[in-house]
C-alpha cells in the first residue's frame, strides 16, 4: 500500500505507493502517513507551510480514488510551496490527475 | 444566503471534477455493475418516490408517477444495459476505423417539477452508464423528493464501488447560483428539462447544452382511423399523470366528415365539450394573459379542480375538458401548450385544412417536439409526417407514453426529448446514454485508390471542369 522512506539529512520523506489506491487503501495509507508525520512534527495536524520535502512516488499505482486525490491535496497544502511533488505516474494515472485539474497544483512531475 | 450557496456550488463543482477524474479509470464491467445497482434501488423505491413527488408538488397522480419512475429506472436500464460506453466500442476492419468512448465530465442536470423523480432516476442512469458525474439541480417545488431519489441512487452507487461524489444535488439555489453552475468551465454539459426560460439560460451559458422545452402536440384523426380506439388512446394519454408530460396531446384536429362521430365518441367516453362561455372561464385560469404561458397553478391538476378554479360545473367523472376553437395563437389562449387535461378541438373543412391547422399548432411554440396521427392509411401517415416539424410523429399511439418511448414503440425510453434545430437542439432523438459520450475515432491508413490514381496535375489546369475531373476520378480502368 505505502512504504515510507525518511531521509533526516535531506529533510525529506518519500512515499512509495503500490497497487490500487481505492477508498479503503487510501484511508489505511493516510493513517500510516499521518503517524509518520506526527512523529516528525508534534503539531502536524495544526500546521501549514511545513519546510519538508514530500514526494509521492506512484510508480506502482494503477488506480487512484477520490480519497487518494484528497490525500494528495491535503498533504500538498501542509507542505511549503515547491516542496511537495508527485512522481513516476503511469500515463493512465497521469491523465486522471490531468482531468481532475490538480496536476499543476500538486506539482506532478 | 447566496454566498453560502455559491460556496456550496463551488464545492460541488470541485468534487464533481475529482469524481470525473476517478470515474475515467473505470472499465465497462465496473460501470455496468454500478448502473445495475442504481437502477434496482430506483425501481425498488418507485412507489415511495412517486408518493413523495405527488405530495410535495401537488401535481399529477401518484400511481402514474409510479409508472414514470418505472420507465425512468427499469425501462431506461433495459435499453442501455447492453450498450458499450467505455473504451473501445467498435472496430471496422474494412474502413480501419475504431471508435473509443470517452466520458464528457461533470453534467449539470436540471429537472422539472412535472416529472421530478423519474427524470432524476433516468438522468442518473444515463450519466453513470457513461462515467459522467451528475449534479442535479431540482425545481424548487420538488426538492425533497429529488433529494431522496439522489440519496437512494448515490447509496446504491457507492455500494457498487462508484467514485465518491458521482451523484450530487444542489437544492434551493437561486437563479444566480443556477446560472453560475451552468456557466462554470468545470461543467461539461447541461441537460436542461423544463420551461422556455430555463432552456434559454442553458443555451446562453457558454457550455454545451441539451435543453428541452415545451411542445404543442397536434393530433390529427384521419377518416381512416378507428375512432373509438383513437379517443380511448387519447384519453389514456392526456389523463396520464393529469397531462404533465410535455409530449401529451394539446389539440385534436378532425376532418368534418368524421367530426360528429369523434365528438360523440369523446362524450361517450366521459369527456366534456365546453360552451363558449365556459371556454372563457377556463382560459382565465389556464393561461397567463401577458405571456400566453400556461398557469402553473393548473399544471397536473384534475378536471374537477380545474373546473372548481374556473367556476364551472361539469358532469361527475369528466376525464378531459375540450374547447372547440376556430383559430390558433393570439386570441385563442387554449391553443397553447397546457400540461393539464384540457384539449383544444378543431373541426376542419377537409383533410388539407386539417393538416394545415396541424402545421400552425406545431409551429405555435412546439417546433421540433412531437405530433400524432390516427390513421390506417399509410400514404396519409407519410404525407402528414413529411409536413410536421417534430422529432417524433407517433402513429395510433398515446403521445405521452409514445414519445417517451419504451412501451408503445421501440424508441429509446427517455424523459428528455430532443427537438432538433427547431427547438434549438442538436438532435431530434430521445436523449439517452449514447448522447453523453465523446467518440474518438482511430483512423488507420486505408488508401483511396481513386484519389491516388488520378493525375493531380490536371487540377491546376483551369480548362478542366468538374465533369471532366469526375470522369477521370471515377475511371475504373
Amino acid at each position: 500500500m505505502v512504504t515510507i522512506e525518511y531521509d533526516k539529512e535531506k529533510n525529506k520523506t518519500s512515499l512509495l505507493f503500490d497497487g490500487r489506491m481505492d477508498t479503503l487503501t487510501s484511508q489505511e495509507a493516510k493513517v500510516k502517513i499521518d503517524n509518520h508525520f506526527l512523529e516528525l512534527f508534534k503539531d502536524f495536524k495544526d500546521r501549514q507551510n511545513i519546510d519538508h520535502d514530500v514526494i509521492f512516488d506512484l510508480r506502482d499505482v494503477s488506480f487512484v480514488s477520490s480519497m487518494f486525490l484528497r490525500l494528495c491535496v491535503e498533504y500538498s497544502q501542509k507542505i511549503q510551496d515547491g516542496k511537495f511533488s508527485i512522481i513516476n505516474t503511469d500515463p493512465f494515472v497521469k491523465k486522471t490527475f490531468k482531468i481532475s485539474g490538480l496536476d499543476e497544483k500538486l506539482n506532478l512531475i | 444566503m447566496n454566498e453560502v450557496l455559491f460556496a456550496r456550488a463551488n464545492e460541488i463543482l470541485d468534487k464533481a471534477t475529482y469524481s470525473a477524474a476517478v470515474f475515467s479509470q473505470y472499465d465497462q464491467k465496473s460501470v455496468d455493475r454500478i448502473v445495475e445497482n442504481v437502477y434496482k434501488a430506483g425501481f425498488d423505491n418507485r412507489v415511495k418516490l412517486a408518493k413523495m413527488a405527488h405530495e410535495e408538488t401537488g401535481i399529477g397522480v401518484w400511481e402514474h408517477k409510479v409508472l414514470k419512475n418505472t420507465i425512468g429506472s427499469l425501462l431506461v436500464y433495459e435499453s442501455i444495459k447492453e450498450e458499450k460506453t467505455v473504451g473501445l466500442i467498435s472496430h471496422n476492419e474494412v474502413t480501419g476505423i475504431s471508435e473509443i468512448a470517452q466520458p464528457l465530465g461533470p453534467i449539470l442536470a436540471v429537472t422539472p417539477v412535472t416529472n421530478p423523480t423519474s427524470t432524476v432516476l433516468y438522468k442518473i442512469l444515463i450519466c453513470l452508464k457513461t462515467r459522467n458525474p451528475i449534479i442535479i439541480s431540482p425545481h424548487r417545488s420538488s426538492i425533497k423528493c429529488c433529494e431522496e431519489a439522489v440519496r437512494i441512487c448515490y447509496e446504491a452507487a457507492i455500494n457498487a464501488d462508484a467514485p465518491d461524489d458521482c451523484i450530487q444535488i444542489l437544492s434551493g439555489g437561486s437563479r444566480e447560483v443556477t446560472n453560475m453552475l451552468m456557466s462554470s468551465p468545470k461543467i461539461a454539459l447541461i441537460i436542461a428539462t423544463g420551461g422556455t426560460g430555463l432552456v434559454k439560460a442553458a443555451y446562453s451559458s457558454g457550455n454545451p447544452a441539451i435543453g428541452v422545452g415545451p411542445g404543442n402536440v397536434p393530433v390529427f384523426i384521419d377518416e381512416s382511423a378507428d375512432i373509438t380506439y383513437a379517443i380511448k388512446s387519447i384519453i389514456s394519454s392526456k389523463t396520464f399523470d393529469n397531462g404533465t408530460i410535455c409530449s401529451s396531446e394539446q389539440a385534436i384536429i378532425v376532418d368534418k366528415k368524421i367530426n360528429k362521430a369523434v365528438k360523440e365518441e369523446f362524450e361517450r367516453q366521459s369527456c366534456y365539450f365546453l360552451t363558449p362561455e365556459e371556454i372563457k372561464k377556463v382560459e382565465a385560469v389556464a393561461i397567463i394573459p401577458d405571456t400566453s404561458n400556461m398557469n402553473p397553478l393548473i399544471v397536473g391538476q384534475s378536471v374537477k379542480k380545474i373546473a372548481e378554479k374556473a367556476g364551472i360545473s361539469v358532469p361527475e367523472g369528466t376525464k378531459i375538458l375540450l374547447a372547440e376553437l376556430t383559430g390558433i395563437g393570439k386570441g385563442y389562449p387554449l391553443s397553447n401548450e397546457i400540461l393539464a387535461p384540457i384539449l383544444a378541438f378543431y373541426d376542419a373543412e377537409d383533410t388539407n385544412t386539417a393538416i394545415k391547422l396541424c402545421i400552425d399548432l406545431n409551429y405555435l411554440n412546439g417546433i421540433g417536439h412531437s405530433a400524432c396521427i390516427y390513421a390506417n392509411d399509410e400514404k396519409r401517415i407519410m404525407d402528414f409526417s413529411l409536413l410536421m416539424n417534430a422529432g417524433r410523429i407517433v402513429v395510433n399511439t398515446p403521445t405521452s407514453q409514445g414519445a417517451v418511448g419504451g412501451t408503445y414503440n421501440l424508441l429509446p425510453p427517455s424523459l428528455t426529448l430532443g427537438c432538433g434545430t427547431g427547438g434549438k437542439n442538436i438532435t431530434t432523438e430521445n436523449i439517452t446514454a449514447k448522447h453523453l459520450i465523446n467518440i474518438q475515432r482511430v483512423c488507420r491508413r486505408r488508401m483511396n485508390e481513386k484519389w491516388f490514381n488520378t493525375n493531380p496535375s490536371i487540377l491546376f489546369d483551369e480548362k478542366i471542369d468538374a465533369q471532366t475531373f469526375s470522369k477521370e476520378y471515377n475511371k475504373n480502368f
